[in-house]
């Protein structure tokens, strides 16, 4: 049994180790095959961490699509292998760990750690209670997957996309060639359009259905009073004069007077 | 949307559009990438709304028990456990906090003992220490993140969770536990929903109290003759002292015949017992303005609660009838007399009702008060602040639509018609009026910023002073012989005023009542002369000093005023007021004028 001080120190080691292998792995993605000095690239992977610390995913993908904004070279086609896949596989993965954030870098420390002990023989494997529906390492690793496959469909959608689309020379060759040859539309705006419009119903639809009771009510409520609110609103205003007006005809000159002098002036 | 999605969505944009302008594949595809990555997690977001809140259920249990209504005591540790279950697993990265009103302290979760650390945790320990501060700062375990006692964050699926918390119970009054706000957020903070999920429990809070040690028995100590002109109600009775003798009468008693003296007059003779009537205790109870005014716990009416409850619990254990009149700007309140544990209990049952402050009536709207029900409405009503269901007027200040907001939220809560909607829009005493009144359902207490005191507290003060001098004047008429009448006010805010109720006091004394006074200080301290001495040269303690000065000059003088009649004061709600006033009680049922002891 190892005592939680010892582990701690372990699981600092660990988190160290993982913004280490994140610094290479982002040294990699960036300056890989490019001339750039050593005190640059250290600066820029300790300001990316530093990124990573504050969970600022933004920043790393900034500094990603700058990369390659300045390394890749012009093509007139959208082309992609798996090479492309695997960097924007990996660069989700970067964003995605940095947005994770600090509960999840201690849950991978402590994992590491647990696995480092038990294979060293310092502690022993945690054992199932069969109480528990799953095992939690499956579970992890069941989630992990499902998370490997929805960034791998993103990646063929992004690539499907890219590929369809007439953002390029030779993608707008193909669009005009087949919307001859099929009588349709030149361009895919009409498509774009459907596509657009079915993503602002489901939008729409969704924030609609979630709404609770007393968010429709208000709505309704909210929705009848700006309809009316120009006449209600010179209803209550009058109403007000009027009370004001009452109240000053009852109030005496001189306390008047001192109110209009006890007004604060404004800073 | 959180601000972190846009930003990605932003920059992800910025890299689309330079990528398919200037034809760079991977650029295009990673940024593309980003825009499906998030489009995807709303989906799932969605999904998790959908299918996931509606069967979210929730379960809180105070003390053990998850009834709707209840009673808990001022000063006891109070446990409450919350339990959430689902049919469905509850994906992680949702935070739940179960609302604590400002009634309740929040404690602090016990403490881990530490273990005997060993020699190799002595060295890691040290290595540890070696480490740049930095470092391990930039490490934080989960344990250490500082979290309130009430709030939990989910990070790992399950089906059912429990949760527990310690709180104190700090004035009386009323507890209304509303609910549990749940923060939903997908796994990389890109969407956040807020949403409130009532579970309602009540409970009425009662007064602490002081048990004293000091039990005094019913039957009289002392056979003492009281003063010339003082006469204590002597009539014959079932007690224990004995009254006269006189000569028998058929139809009296065998067991009360005086068997020594009738055989030595020869003739019988019959004991008369002298009655022994209970000293009855009047408590005149102040809820005024500045007695309200304060934190939970640091009110003067929380020092008037327990000393009225302290002396009706000492009066009633031993046998006195006690009586109160709870007096406030508007209205005087009678408590019928109570006796007994059932008569203790409806005494603390109606100072308990009579601490929930009602909104006040200074109305005026101030910046705080706006903040804080906006506040207050970001945790209570989240859902109600989305600008999407909740459109408003346009308007050019932000300040303007704060308000127009804040009185959309007050008529859906309030059920206001739209004619009233729009004149909390521009009628600030209104607006200021159902604010208040929100803050007070809420549990908010009195505090200065939110709530002004009123403009002239001398004509308060004078005020004050005419009712409880009604009040007292009125229980003086109801009143037979050697009662005893307890005021516990805040007479220090009008002490000018005094002249007014000394014309009670002194008919009060005049008919043999005992009277004494407890006006407690906001400070809980007697205002003597070892605390005006300023701590430090701040302004704080130059300000408390000042106060402690002010207070000690008043008290003087009221002290001096009263002292001249033969009243007995104290001027803070602690242990000494109750002791005073008890050794009060014990000088009425001797019918002594001094607490010496002996025929004065």
């Amino acid at each position: 049994m190892q005592s939680p001080v010892k582990t701690e120190f372990f699981e600092v080691i660990a988190d160290c180790g993982q913004l280490l292998g994140l610094g290479l792995l982002l040294d990699m993605l960036l300056f890989e095959g490019t001339q750039v000095m050593g005190l640059v690239r250290m600066s820029a992977i300790a300001a990316l961490l530093f990124a990573v610390l504050n969970s600022q995913g933004w920043l790393v993908l900034l500094a990603l699509q700058a990369s390659l904004f300045l390394r890749e070279p012009h093509r007139p086609e959208m082309m992609f292998g798996f090479v492309p896949g695997l960097y924007s596989l990996t660069s989700i993965g970067i964003v995605a760990y940095t947005y994770l954030g600090q509960s999840f870098r201690n849950r991978v420390s402590k994992w590491l750690v647990m696995q480092i002990l038990i294979a060293t023989g310092g502690a022993e494997p945690i054992a199932v209670q069969s109480s528990q529906p799953q095992n939690p390492r499956l579970e992890g690793l069941r989630l992990a997957a499902i998370q490997f496959g929805v960034w791998m469909t993103i990646i063929v959608v992004a690539m499907l996309a890219l590929m369809r689309l007439p953002i390029s020379a030779g993608a707008r060759s193909e669009w005009l060639r087949s919307a001859i040859e099929n009588d349709f539309t030149i361009w895919p705006g009409a498509t774009l359009l459907v596509l657009s419009l079915l993503l602002v119903i489901v939008f729409a639809e969704a924030g609609w259905r979630q709404m609770t009771v007393a968010q429709a009510s208000l709505y309704l409520r909210s929705a009848i009073v700006l309809d009316h609110y120009w006449d209600l609103r010179m209803i209550v205003l009058r109403r007000l004069k009027k009370k004001r007006a009452l109240v000053d005809a009852n109030t005496p000159k001189k306390q008047l007077l001192e109110r209009v002098v006890d007004v604060p002036p404004k800073l | 949307m959180t601000n972190r999605a846009r930003w990605l969505l932003f920059v992800g944009l910025l890299g689309l559009f330079s990528g398919v302008l200037r034809g760079q594949a991977m650029l295009s595809l990673l940024s593309l990438a980003m825009f499906v990555w998030v489009l995807v997690e709303w989906f799932r977001f969605q999904a998790r709304i959908h299918f996931e809140l509606p069967r979210l259920k929730f379960e809180r249990k105070v003390n053990g028990r998850s009834e709707a209504n209840g009673t808990l005591w001022v000063g006891r540790i109070v446990h409450i456990e919350l339990r959430i279950f689902s049919s469905t697993t509850i994906q992680p990265a949702f935070q739940i906090r179960d609302i604590v009103p400002e009634i309740l302290e929040l404690y602090a979760p016990s403490l881990r003992l530490p273990s005997v650390p060993s020699a190799a945790s002595m060295v890691c320990r040290s290595l540890i220490q070696t480490l740049p501060t930095w470092i391990v700062k930039r490490f934080p375990k989960a344990d250490e993140i500082a979290h309130p006692p009430n709030q939990w964050t989910f990070d790992q699926p399950c089906s059912e969770a429990n949760f527990a918390y310690t709180v104190g119970v700090r004035a009386a009054g009323q507890l209304k536990l509303p609910g549990v706000r749940l923060t939903l957020q997908d796994r990389y903070g890109f969407f956040q929903l807020h949403r409130f999920f009532p579970v309602e429990q009540t409970f009425r809070l009662l007064p602490d109290y002081f048990q004293s040690a000091e039990v005094r028995p019913t039957v009289k100590r002392h056979n003492s003759l009281p003063q010339h002109g003082i006469h204590r109600l002597q009539r014959s009775g079932t007690g224990a002292e004995l009254l006269e003798l006189r000569e028998y009468v058929p139809g009296d008693p065998p067991k009360s015949i005086a068997w020594k003296v009738s055989a030595r007059r020869d003739k019988l003779m019959t004991r008369k017992y002298e009655s022994e009537v209970p000293v009855r205790v009047h408590l005149f109870v102040d809820g005024s303005f500045s007695t309200r005014i304060g934190g939970y716990g640091l009110r003067l009416m929380d020092q008037i609660n327990f000393v009225a409850a302290s002396v009706a619990q000492a009066a009633i254990s031993v046998g006195d009838p006690v009586s109160a009149m709870l007096v406030d700007e508007t209205s005087v309140k009678r408590l019928p007399w109570l006796a007994g544990d059932r008569g203790f209990l409806q005494l603390l049952k109606a100072l308990s009702e009579f601490s929930q402050s009602a909104p006040p009536a200074a109305r005026t709207i101030t910046p705080y008060l706006m903040q804080c029900s906006l506040r207050l409405c970001h945790e209570r009503f989240p859902e109600l602040l989305e600008r999407h269901y909740h459109p408003i007027p346009f308007s050019f200040l932000a300040s303007t639509r704060e308000r127009f907001r804040m009185a959309g939220v007050l008529a859906q809560v309030f059920d206001l018609s739209p004619n009233e909607h729009v004149e909390c829009m521009h009628d600030s005493d209104k607006l200021a009026y159902y604010l208040h009144l929100f803050l007070q359902d809420a549990g908010m207490p009195w505090m200065a910023p939110m709530i002004v005191a009123p403009p002239d507290p001398a004509a308060g003060g004078m005020h004050r002073m005419q009712v409880l001098g009604e009040a007292m004047a009125k229980a003086i008429a109801h009143a037979r012989d050697n009662e005893v009448f307890v005021v516990l006010a805040d007479l220090l805010g009008c002490a000018p005023n005094l002249s007014q109720l000394l014309r009670v006091v002194k008919l009060a004394l005049a008919k043999h009542h005992r009277v004494a006074f407890v006006c407690p200080t906001t400070t809980f301290l007697r205002p003597d002369s070892a605390i005006i001495e300023p701590k430090s040269e701040s302004i704080q303690d130059l300000m408390l000093a000042a106060e402690q000065a002010r207070v000690r000059d008043l008290a003087a003088h009221m002290k001096r005023e009263l002292a001249r009649l033969g009243v007995a004061v104290s001027f803070a709600g602690q242990r000494n007021a109750i002791q005073m006033i008890i050794a009060e009680i014990g000088l009425a049922r001797d019918g002594r004028t001094l607490v010496q002891g002996g025929r004065s």
